[in-house]
């Protein structure tokens, strides 16, 4: 066993991991945060989808030691307060949530392309959601809501 | 049994760690490939060495000669880099199709030659770009080719545990154009049905050099030959040109995968894709004429 310190949504955390161990299995088995979800396992779903330095990645894929001194946000890390996230407002308003199990790694990727890229086009949305997949909407609703939310994040 | 993860701040603190476990420590990079692995327990080490905190990796110089593109590189940052996307056209076209966006964000050249998967796209379109390779390891550094660096399928002759890839240089021929082209069955998938690159250059003495590659074939990106051979005469009319890849692809053995496809369908494929690939290597060279135009 091996002990990091990184910032998790705005906390210092102190832990201890094996150093074979996945970000995401530190995250879910031993830091209790279960926004990010396990699907594949390998990289393919992008259900566990976190941001490291501000960067979409997959978290089950991710060694837990690689984020020993940098930050780390999971959806949890998103609202403010009593206030969503603007992305999380338009996933709901839009109706781009059916089961849930894809939404978290989808806020996420959404939100490395907004923070990265103000105004995307929806052919620029598909793109950045390849690497998530989700068996329940169709993808139609997820693009809508990341473009709607485009408007807000970029007034902000 | 893995005792410890270490991050190395720069190369020769990484050399030191590899040096200290004597063969027991093991390279980490990306990790989209090392980590599937673990999960498998397929991977045996007493350490990790962590080089995606290395600046020397990182960085992309271009001078008159030649660029020089850090193994650390992502292929996020190859993407959107200005000096790929203007000399290095396959190897931007590479990184834009690789993978998925998360993946893309972590994943590294370096890792992608080290893997030693035939048809990874980062490699598939260096070996058309007349690369060479530079690494350190413990009798000091030195340089490969692409080609000399794969062992047998998924073997590499890196040897990971005492040697790092720090680089990959390319020369900036004279009128030097590449192009790289994929088929895969889901974007964001791992590892395309086919993939190819093409790269052509001028010589000093004014003739032309060209590179046909082609993957999955064999254990690494496959350089055909016999057709680069075939086609050095000059353009073709396009017909001729599509039957001389038709006859030169059908001589190849391709292997059935029962998630990518027949071995025909593949070869079909590889026929179009290359035959793609190659007008539009050809097409630009005729409009750009004799200018002194680099890749
Ligand atoms: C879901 C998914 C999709 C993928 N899609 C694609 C795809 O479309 N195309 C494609 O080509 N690949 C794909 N890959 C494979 C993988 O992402 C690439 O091969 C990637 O480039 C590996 O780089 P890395 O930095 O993650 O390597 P790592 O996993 O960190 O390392 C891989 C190997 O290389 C060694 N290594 C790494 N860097 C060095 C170095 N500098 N010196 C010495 N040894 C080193 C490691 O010890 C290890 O043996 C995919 C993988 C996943 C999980
Ligand atoms: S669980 Fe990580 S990508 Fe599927
Ligand atoms: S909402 Fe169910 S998988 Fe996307």
């Amino acid at each position: 066993m091996q002990n990091i310190e990184f910032t998790l949504n705005g906390s210092q955390i102190e832990v201890s991991i094996d150093p074979r161990e996945s970000l995401l299995h530190m995250l879910r088995n031993r830091l209790g945060v279960f926004g990010p979800k396990e699907g594949c396992g390998k990289g393919e779903c992008g259900a566990c989808t976190v941001l490291v330095e501000h960067n979409a990645v997959n978290a089950c894929i991710f060694p837990a030691g690689k984020v020993d001194g940098l930050e780390v946000v999971t959806i949890e890390g998103l609202q403010q307060g009593e206030h969503l996230h603007p992305i999380q407002q338009a996933f709901i308003d839009t109706g781009a949530v059916q089961c849930g199990f894809c939404t978290p790694g989808m806020i996420l990727s959404a939100k490395d392309l907004l923070d990265h890229h103000h105004k995307p086009s929806r052919q620029e949305i598909r793109r950045a959601i390849s690497g998530n997949i989700c068996r329940c909407t169709g993808y139609s609703k997820i693009i809508d809501a990341i473009e709607y939310a485009s408007k807000d994040v970029s007034k902000s | 049994m893995v005792e410890r993860y270490l991050k190395a701040g720069s190369l020769v603190e990484a050399m030191q760690f590899l040096n200290h476990y004597e063969g027991r420590a093991r390279v980490v990079a990306g990790a989209t490939d090392l980590w599937v692995g673990i999960k498998n327990h397929n991977t045996k080490a007493e350490a990790f060495v962590d080089i995606t905190g290395v600046d020397e990796l990182k960085t992309v110089e271009i001078s008159k000669d030649y660029i020089r593109i850090g193994s650390g590189v992502t292929f996020h940052e190859l993407e959107k880099n200005v000096q790929i996307q203007k000399n290095l056209r396959a190897l931007q076209e590479a990184a834009r199709w690789m993978g998925s966006p998360q993946i893309r964000r972590m994943a590294t050249l370096g890792g992608n030659l080290v893997s030693a998967q035939p048809a990874a796209d980062g490699m598939v379109a260096m070996s058309a770009l007349d690369v060479a390779v530079e690494m350190v390891g413990p009798d000091g550094t030195k340089r490969r080719t692409l080609e000399s660096c794969y062992k047998t399928f998924g073997e590499s002759m890196i040897d990971s545990s005492r040697e790092i890839v720090t680089a990959f240089v390319i020369p900036l021929h004279n009128q030097a154009h590449s192009y790289f082209g994929r088929f895969h069955l889901r974007e964001a998938n791992a590892l395309p049905v086919i993939n190819c690159a093409v790269g052509a250059w001028m010589k000093e003495d004014g003739s032309w050099e060209s590179r046909y590659i082609l993957a999955p074939l064999g254990y690494h990106p496959a350089r055909l030959r016999a057709m680069e051979d075939a086609l050095a005469g000059g353009l073709l009319e396009e017909r001729e040109l599509y039957d001389t890849i038709e006859k030169h692809i059908e001589e190849l053995t391709f292997r059935t995968s029962l998630v990518r496809g027949s071995a025909e369908f593949r070869k079909q494929i590889a026929v179009q894709l290359m035959h793609e690939q190659i007008i539009r290597l050809w097409y630009n060279h005729e409009q750009e004429g004799e200018s002194d135009a680099k890749h």
